[in-house]
């Protein structure tokens, strides 16, 4: 790839790296067929490594221009060990997944997710692989589409005592940024720093 | 400008009468993420009534219970806002997966994920716009909507061939006066002025000759702009015949009315009325025009 486009190769660790997170996400398969590409960025002082992945074709297609804006769709950055899917990559894990954490909300909860609200036990009507504390999840309407992604803040599992009203799942990025600020570019670090 | 009207547009009054009316919304399905009928169930749910229209996986918004462009499905890029003529525009170019193609003016980028959606979101989209401001909506709209076959270069269309790349399909939906839209932006009815036509065709012609030079031996390449005015429509695909010779060839777009043969006491080819015209007194869209050129 030329070395006058902003975008490079994974290096190997970076490969390794990424392949656990397709394979925890359940994409793996999935991204066999396309092309991965990292680009650094300078984000609030911190360095950060956006993960784009695009076709194939259309990385054979790029053309040796300092011009080019955008490849491919960011679904997501490396940030220290660890992939951390933006709202396009929690979309697309969402439709091309498998077995990947997720926690879907009620109606009234969505509305309020969209808004970028943290969610409580009380909204939560199904979910997957919440065990521990800290874990990064899909967060999904009852039409099983994808509305943001959260952290969650205690384990919740079919022991869990926690009352209704208790914060159980921090928003960290949600599909309602599309509305609330069309020049927002996803990287999915809104609230993750 | 509107005065001009009269002299080409059939039922000119109906036609300026329906522009200051509130216009038909449409949406189209994302099919990268959801199947048509299972975005019906869910639009229904919210009590959102649609209907079909002649292009496949768009649906005019009949009736809807909340803002069609805040509901959570379109948040989430199950659908796109966007006109039918636009999507008339895109089928007609008929992409197809594995392509390499090329969208040369390409903000918000409503074509362009239509054009991914056709191609199954595969093959190459290379997207070009001369705006640099312009190009967050367009990763916005490609980020919504699922794209990832896509590369956005922000370089002025007249130049494109200095990518050294050719494509199968070009999409020219040109900068343009916009008199087709007045219905969506009544501003457009003063801000604009005659030397403002001449200008933007000299332009368009520009970029169309570029367009030609980019595509490969029998590919295609729209043109399209939301403009009534023959000049930078009927004429600037008239000059492009002219220059071209027998090398580029215009196919017929079995939509709307016949474009013009003849303005004032102006004959264009034979072959301009293959070209296509939609009014928005006739067709239900935004006042478009559509010329579907062959590269021989």
């Amino acid at each position: 790839m030329s070395s006058l486009i902003p975008h490079r190769e994974p290096t190997r660790e970076e490969l390794t790296l990424l392949r656990r997170s397709f394979d925890h996400w359940g994409i793996f398969d999935f991204v066999l067929d396309k092309e991965i590409l990292i680009r650094e960025k300078s984000y609030n002082g911190t360095r950060i490594r956006e993960v784009y992945l695009t076709t194939k074709d259309n990385s054979i297609l790029l053309s040796e221009n300092t011009s080019l804006s955008y490849i491919g769709m960011l679904i997501g950055h490396l940030k220290r060990r660890s992939f951390v899917p933006s709202m396009a990559g929690a979309d697309l894990i969402s439709r091309v997944g498998v077995n990947f954490p997720y926690v879907t909300v009620n109606q009234t909860a969505e509305a309020l997710v969209l808004y970028g609200r943290d969610i409580m036990y009380a909204s939560i009507v199904d979910y997957r692989d919440l065990r521990k504390n800290n874990t990064i999840v899909i967060i999904l309407n009852e039409n099983r589409v994808a509305i943001g992604l959260g952290i969650t803040t205690v384990p919740i599992d079919e022991n869990s005592h926690i009352v209704d009203n208790r914060i159980v799942i921090k928003t960290i990025v949600d599909s309602g940024h599309y509305l609330r600020n069309e020049r927002w570019i996803d990287t999915g670090m809104e609230r993750n720093n | 400008m509107i005065g001009r009207f009269l002299e080409y547009m059939p039922d000119a009054e109906k036609c300026i009468s329906s522009m200051e009316a509130p216009s038909s919304t449409y949406i189209r399905t994302n099919a990268i993420k959801i199947d048509p009928n299972s975005l019906l169930c869910m639009l229904e749910a919210r009590d959102i009534e649609v209907e079909s229209t002649e292009v496949p996986d768009v649906f005019r918004v009949v009736r809807s219970a909340l803002p069609i462009g805040a509901t959570p499905e379109y948040l989430a890029g199950l659908y796109y806002i966007q006109d039918l003529s636009s999507c008339i525009a895109v089928e007609e170019l008929g992409v197809s997966s594995l392509q390499q193609n090329l969208d040369m003016a390409c903000a918000p980028g409503g074509k362009t994920t239509f054009m991914a959606q056709r191609m199954y979101n595969s093959g190459a989209i290379c997207a070009i716009e001369y705006n640099r401001r312009r190009i967050p909506s367009v990763i916005s709209n490609l980020s919504r909507c699922g794209v990832m076959n896509t590369s956005i270069y922000n370089i002025d269309a007249r130049s494109v061939s200095n990518l050294n790349r050719r494509f199968d399909r070009v999409l020219l939906d040109a900068p343009c006066t916009c008199e087709g839209i007045i219905s969506k932006d009544k501003t457009r009815k003063i801000s604009h002025f005659p030397s403002d036509i001449e200008e933007s065709s000299q332009r368009q012609l520009e970029m169309l000759l570029e367009a030609i030079r980019v595509v490969k031996q029998h590919g295609l390449v729209i043109y399209s702009t939301c403009s009534f005015a023959p000049e930078e429509n009927e004429l600037v695909i008239n000059e492009l015949l002219e220059i071209s010779g027998n090398s580029v060839v215009i196919e017929p777009v079995h939509r709307g009315l016949p474009g013009l043969t003849r303005f004032g006491d102006r004959r264009f080819h034979p072959s301009l009325s293959r070209t296509a015209r939609l009014y928005p007194h006739l067709h239900n869209t935004v006042g478009f025009f559509i010329a579907k050129l062959k590269v021989r």
